[in-house]
């Protein structure tokens, strides 16, 4: 097996004076070019996962390794060019005060000089298909197309990485598919790896890992398949299942025979139809 | 409320006034300022006058919003003309009335003086009709830069300006959603008596000082994972870039500064 | 209490450069104890719309009436404030209001606000923490202290403590986990179904929408662009994807199994039950079908 472009082992955090850990005993790992979600209700320490990734928190105990090497402060500004992190709040990371100077905010940072600087803009909007809205101020722009200028900014440094912290957790349902479209395309074309932090199993299940979240702890991992199997066990820690999930077993309750490990309501649809012609 | 105030406010174009580097455009106000203290009589003040319109002539921003924008002040200018009128006593009286005496001097300094105000602020106006706040920020920043030597953190400054800039429209959205969530519940922003006012103002200051400071908090954090850490070892984007055409503006400007010299009394 | 629009507009910065039309011919009415849902894109006049219900906006042209109140662009500010106590409306992120010492006070505001003596509205607030799923100790907790999901729940208090007989929902689960948005709907269901108040809610989720109203606005680049019962405005996915909005997840799966079926489901599924009972009717009708 490839070593892991993530991996963190027996990771315990809490923060200042709590005597609670946010997060305790928690390991897991990603894929190069793979999508990983981390999932749980609000609260349940997903968010504070997110900082600890990209070392804007520190672990109390436990390693956590990226590209091979463990984050440190000498790796810290090294992870941050290669990983790229999505807020909820769409206002509140966009920097600049028009699109392209926003973009350009990571470039500067990172020292890249100027020509090379409109050139990767120009492949970044691209990217995210805003490129008539360069010369905008954020003020015109909605919420999903601000959460795409902020994938901009992290394409224009050529990420390894990207992670969602509940990125679309704030959207209209338009500008959700506008930016989870552009993250699975990132993801499939240019083999980005992508953790994406929700409470949306619906979102979750497009993943091709999830790593279930409850009180600070990793209560399951494994395919959406695998993990949907919880059922109820999901539900009762404040999830809420997929709907094909839900209906399946409503079905069965009902006493429809169906199968288990379906979550799309194509497959559903696919599932019941091949019940029907058996008849 | 803001739609009456044109201080500070960019009309977009692409005229000579509005090319002109900011840096250009900056010492040029700066040093009008100044220049202004030099004419003192009808000679120096038409120079002066006719350097300023041709000025605001080439931004070809049109006169009647110019002109709408400086009504505010135009009380302003009246005041000074009265008080010149009346206060000053010097050469001959013109007109004689009870105990008030207006004398040839007071209407000369009256016509001067708010000659003068009015020509200040159309020029600075001028500035901000324009340049936009961000362009302002980075010609101060970049004037400003010999004093990074002297420790000054002006990249950190600059930087601050323009994250205000980009917040303002945000910020103004956020006060009108909380003003309408607190007038549904009863509170009164237009009147009422003093209490009842003070108590409308801290409910409307204190949610957006909190929602301020938690966005505050947040860009803070965006900023550090998307490598912020300060001014060292840092590119910029935003370059600007000395034309001739600046030269020449800066030397007009001189050259104002010399003939006035020599034409006033 | 009814509420009324006829031929209603409204134009924002009207007679500035800046113009810009969010509403235009919107008739509708909103009858007395029914469950209303506004929904439509971002932009479509939603909001617009919503803050005509209490005056916080007035109609450009048209009118707008509000019981026996009559709103038109000529009233004065003054004359509208009694319209606040009538209609409450809890806007989106509504903690972002939330601004004294105490959860106690927070509560008290609105009330104080229009002329409730201060024992009552504190009697009021300890029934309120009650019925918004909240511990009565938390009343002197500032209400900073509190999760996002509890100072929701403060806020929202702070709105019903009005005792409105209306009550507008702005998206009010945005950003919630889902345990939350449900507890949250299903709150105001039983608020609605108690106490007979009328609710108005603004939703980007069509399956809340198709639970719990009774009608459905549609609103389209600023104009009403349907009114009905859920069923009548799901009946017809094709015209609603037209505009870009879909329909619920069980009326997608109905709409599915029809065309890969080959048959007409004729119940309108909007909940999951409904759906599954449908389904199983489907199946045991093939079984009879066989024998």
């Amino acid at each position: 097996m490839a070593e892991p472009i993530l991996s963190i082992e027996g990771v315990y955090f809490r923060y200042p004076n709590q005597s609670e850990y946010a997060v305790q005993n928690v390991s897991f790992q990603a894929e190069r070019g793979e999508w990983l979600a981390i999932v749980g209700h609000n609260g349940s320490g997903k968010s504070t996962i997110a900082r600890l990734l990209i070392g804007l928190l520190r672990p109390e105990r436990g390693v956590i390794r990226l590209f091979g090497r463990p984050l440190d402060e000498t790796t810290v500004w090294d992870v941050r060019r290669r990983v790229g992190m999505v807020f909820q709040n769409p206002d509140n990371q966009f920097v600049g005060t028009t699109v392209e100077d926003d973009i350009a905010f990571a470039l500067e940072n990172n020292g890249i000089p100027r020509d090379e600087m409109v050139e990767r803009i120009h492949e970044a909007v691209r990217q995210v298909h805003m490129e008539s809205f360069l010369e905008h101020e954020p003020h015109r722009l909605s919420g999903g197309q601000k959460q795409r200028v902020a994938i901009a900014g992290i394409l224009a440094l050529r990420p390894d990485m990207i992670i969602l912290d509940e990125a679309t957790s704030m959207l209209d349902p338009r500008g959700r598919e506008e930016v989870l479209d552009t993250v699975r395309r990132l993801n499939r074309q240019r083999r980005i790896t992508v953790v994406s932090i929700t409470h949306d199993l619906e979102e979750a299940a497009r993943a091709d890992r999830i790593v279930v979240m409850n009180k600070g702890e990793v209560m399951a991992e494994g395919t959406p398949e695998h993990v949907f199997r919880l059922g109820g066990k999901l539900e009762r820690i404040g999830l809420d299942l997929p709907f094909a999930v839900k209906m399946g077993s409503r079905l069965r309750e009902k006493g429809i025979p169906l199968r288990v490990g379906y979550f799309t309501t194509e497959e559903l649809v696919e599932e019941l139809w091949t019940l029907y012609s058996k008849k | 409320m803001t739609n009456n105030l044109i201080i500070g406010q960019y009309v977009p174009g692409h005229s000579l006034i509005h090319r002109l580097d900011p840096r250009a455009k900056l010492l040029i106000v700066f040093a009008y300022v100044l220049i202004v203290f030099l004419a003192n009589n009808v000679v120096t003040y038409t120079v002066l006058s006719l350097f300023t319109f041709v000025f605001a002539a080439l931004s070809r921003i049109p006169l009647s919003f110019i002109m709408r924008g400086l009504k505010p002040i135009l009380w302003v200018v009246l005041f000074t003309m009265l008080l010149h009128l009346f206060m000053t006593k010097e050469g001959d009286v013109v007109y004689r009335l009870g105990t008030f005496s207006i004398y040839e001097g007071g209407i000369r300094q009256g016509i001067f003086i708010s000659l003068r105000f009015l020509l200040l602020v159309l020029m600075t106006t001028m500035l901000t009709l324009t340049t936009t706040p961000i362009e302002v920020t980075d010609g101060v920043e970049s004037l400003l830069g010999p004093l990074k030597k002297m420790r000054v953190p002006v990249h950190e400054l600059a930087l601050m300006m323009a994250i205000s800039l980009r917040f303002i429209p945000t910020l103004m959205e956020e006060t009108e959603k909380i003003m309408k969530a607190q007038a549904a519940r009863g509170v009164d922003f237009s009147g009422g008596r003093f209490s009842e006012r003070v108590k409308a103002i801290v409910s409307l200051l204190v949610p957006l000082f909190i929602s301020s400071f938690k966005r505050a908090d947040e860009l803070a954090t965006a900023m550090e994972a998307r490598g912020y850490r300060g001014g060292e070892g840092r590119t910029k984007f935003r370059q600007l870039v000395w034309k001739p055409l600046d030269t020449s503006f800066l030397v007009a400007t001189a050259l104002l500064a010399a003939l006035l010299f020599l034409l006033r009394s | 209490m009814d509420i009324v629009f006829e031929k209603v507009e409204h134009v924002y910065n009207a007679r500035s450069p800046f113009a810009r039309r969010a509403l235009y011919d919107v008739n509708v009415t909103i009858a007395d104890g029914t469950y209303v849902a506004i929904v439509g894109h971002t932009g479509s006049g939603k909001s617009t719309l919503l803050q005509h219900l209490n005056g916080l906006l007035q109609p450009t042209s048209g009118t707008v009436k509000i019981g026996e109140e009559t709103i038109t662009g000529s009233k004065r500010p003054k004359q509208l404030k009694p319209l606040r106590k009538k209609v409450g409306i809890v806007f989106q992120f509504p903690e972002h209001q939330l601004f004294e010492e105490t959860v106690e006070k927070d509560i008290c505001f609105g009330p104080l606000n229009f002329g409730v003596p201060e024992e009552e509205a504190k009697r009021k607030a300890k029934e309120l923490v009650k019925l918004v799923g909240l511990n009565e100790d938390v009343l002197a907790k500032s209400p900073f202290d509190l999760s996002g999901g509890q100072m929701r729940r403060v806020a929202i208090a702070g709105v019903l403590a009005l005792e409105p007989e209306m009550i507008v929902l702005d998206e009010p689960t945005a950003g919630l986990d889902p345990r939350g948005r449900k507890e949250i709907m299903e709150m105001f269901y039983r608020l609605h179904h108690e106490k007979q108040l009328t609710t108005v809610l603004v939703t980007h989720s069509m399956e809340d929408a198709a639970q719990y109203a009774d009608e459905i606005i549609v609103m389209h680049e600023g104009t009403v662009w349907g009114q009905g019962t859920p069923e009548e405005i799901f009946r017809d996915p094709e015209r609603l994807a037209a505009i870009g909005l879909s329909v619920p997840e069980t009326v997608k799966l109905k709409q599915e199994l029809e065309r890969r079926f080959g048959v007409t489901i004729p119940s309108p599924c909007l909940t999951i039950e409904q759906t599954a009972d449908a389904i199983k009717q489907l199946f045991s009708k093939v079984s009879v079908h066989d024998q």
